[in-house]
């Protein structure tokens, strides 16, 4: 569910601008923590796990499609698991897959995925089994990317114009129950509260879904190939 | 998603659109997508959708699979739309209009256009590690698709698919997700050899040759332009476009994308 593809035309200009500048310092940065690395040699893997993220989302199970975003981060790591996103999130807008103008947005909160699923495969592993790490680390990671996507549907609806008035400052004086309400319902009737809970009742599917076929999937890339999730044989 | 079918579309098809510039498409889609954002009223938005429509039918593609296509990735418009229904019916409607003419430009821009030579254009903006990244997850989405495609076949054909056993059902797909992972991994490693014994040094070649910018071109185009120019005019003047004037371009349009469409073939 945190899988949900913004389309263009939704959230203001100021905010996708924001998220396409945040994704290229972020796949900057990640770019720049491999500078040491020989990226010729990365291309191909980069390529088939990308690759590898487009087929899990063409798949359906039940209405819910697998994301696979944590265990390419946990093969890729977590700066190239931040490009293999960017990749994913341009192809898909090419298919109408979530807006163009979003990329940006849509690459963010991917490539946390990644990038999250990462550490905290990391650091579940010392502690259990490849597989229960990866379960447990796909689940924390989607409930986390949920909140992100949350976070950045609640920015949309902050009407940057009531933002100077003295209304909103009034708000802001009073209780933080008051400024929380009101931040709930503004925006022009949208109702946070019902995209929330609709988020999270549909989120908790799709989590478990993804969390089962991660778990599995590693737990059997473990047995099979161990030093593809970073573990020597 | 259906890339698959996308693709075949691009590669297969021989309309006005597929014949238009790479360039000038990537234009018109993108003067589409800035009327999306910027378009605020209903009569507007209803007429570029239709618009859009109509292009599709022009480039020989079927509209209702598109609009299928279109539709599928909407849970999150749909939650978003419902969200708005506070404020009335007619701004979920807006929202859902938006999001479908987008996606619909954006899939008419590549149902029309081969692979190369729309990841060439994109990729001049871009750092050439994104680039060949591009080309490469392009070209191996198919090989893999394939792979799990045949695994899901093999699956059902064993009963590997069965009502309400969850943990039984993910073991399955859970492992043919992994085999898949290995396949992939050995596959870039094997890629890499053959690759490097071709001669690779770090630069994928690509097409940046594009059809030359012709008459097709120039419908798909200006039709895009009038609807931004409309956008503009009204967010600048506050005053909206008459029905009868979208009516009028509407027609002008089809008439248009018909004749050619008929001329072409």
């Amino acid at each position: 569910m945190s899988h949900l593809h913004i389309p263009d035309g939704l959230l203001p200009v100021w905010l996708w601008v924001a998220g396409l500048a945040a994704a290229a310092i972020a796949v900057g940065f990640s770019l720049f923590m491999l500078r040491k690395v020989d990226l010729r040699k990365k291309i191909p893997l980069l390529g088939m796990m990308s690759a590898m993220m487009l087929v899990g989302m063409s798949i359906e199970v039940v209405p819910y499609h697998l994301n696979l975003s944590v265990i390419t981060g946990i093969i890729l790591g977590p700066w190239l698991a931040m490009v293999a996103s960017l990749i994913v999130n341009l192809l898909m807008s090419l298919v109408g897959h979530g807006g163009v103008t979003v990329v940006g947005l849509n690459t963010l909160v991917i490539g946390f995925e990644g990038v999250m699923g990462y550490i905290l495969f990391s650091i579940f592993r010392k502690a259990l089994k490849p597989a229960l790490s990866a379960a447990a680390a796909t689940f924390l990671t989607l409930f986390m990317s949920t909140c992100l996507m949350l976070l950045i549907v609640f920015l949309g609806n902050i009407d940057l114009n009531i933002a100077s008035t003295s209304e909103l400052r009034e708000v802001m004086e009073s209780t933080p129950a008051g400024f929380a309400k009101h931040i709930i319902y503004s925006g022009g009737g949208f109702n946070l509260k019902f995209f929330a809970i609709a988020s999270f009742a549909m989120g908790l599917i799709g989590w478990t879904i993804e969390s089962a076929v991660t778990a599995f999937a590693v737990g059997f890339i473990d047995k099979v190939k161990p030093d593809i999730i970073g573990r020597r044989s | 998603m259906d890339i698959a079918r996308i693709d075949y579309w691009a590669a297969s098809g021989g309309s006005v659109m597929h014949k238009a510039s790479v360039p000038s498409k990537t234009l018109a889609t993108a003067a589409v997508i800035a009327t999306v954002i910027i378009g605020s009223y209903l009569p507007l938005l209803a007429a570029l959708y239709l618009m859009v429509l109509i292009s599709i039918r022009a480039a020989g593609l079927p509209v209702v699979k598109v609009m299928v296509i279109s539709v599928l990735p909407g849970l999150f418009t749909l939650l978003f739309a419902l969200s708005k229904l506070g404020g009335g019916l007619l701004i979920p409607v807006i929202i859902l209009l938006k999001a479908f003419t987008a996606a619909s430009a954006m899939i008419l821009l590549l149902s029309t256009t081969p692979y190369n030579e729309i990841l060439g254009f994109v990729g001049k903006l871009m750092p050439r590690v994104l680039r060949d990244g591009l080309f490469m997850t392009y070209r191996s989405f198919f090989i893999l698709l394939n792979l799990m495609n045949n695994f899901i076949t093999a699956l059902r054909l064993r009963g590997g698919f069965q009502p309400k056993k969850f943990w039984r059902n993910s073991g399955n797909i859970g492992s043919g997700v992994g085999i898949l992972f290995i396949n992939a991994y050995d596959k870039s490693q094997r890629l890499y050899d053959v690759m490097s014994i071709r001669g690779y040094s770090g630069r994928l070649s690509g097409t940046h040759r594009y059809r030359a910018v012709s008459a097709n071109d120039l419908p798909y185009l200006l039709a895009a332009a009038v609807f931004l120019g409309e956008a503009v005019y009204a967010m600048q003047s506050s005053r909206q476009g008459s029905l009868y004037s979208f009516a009028a371009v509407l027609i002008v349009y089809t008439f248009t994308m018909e004749v050619l469409r008929f001329w072409k073939r």
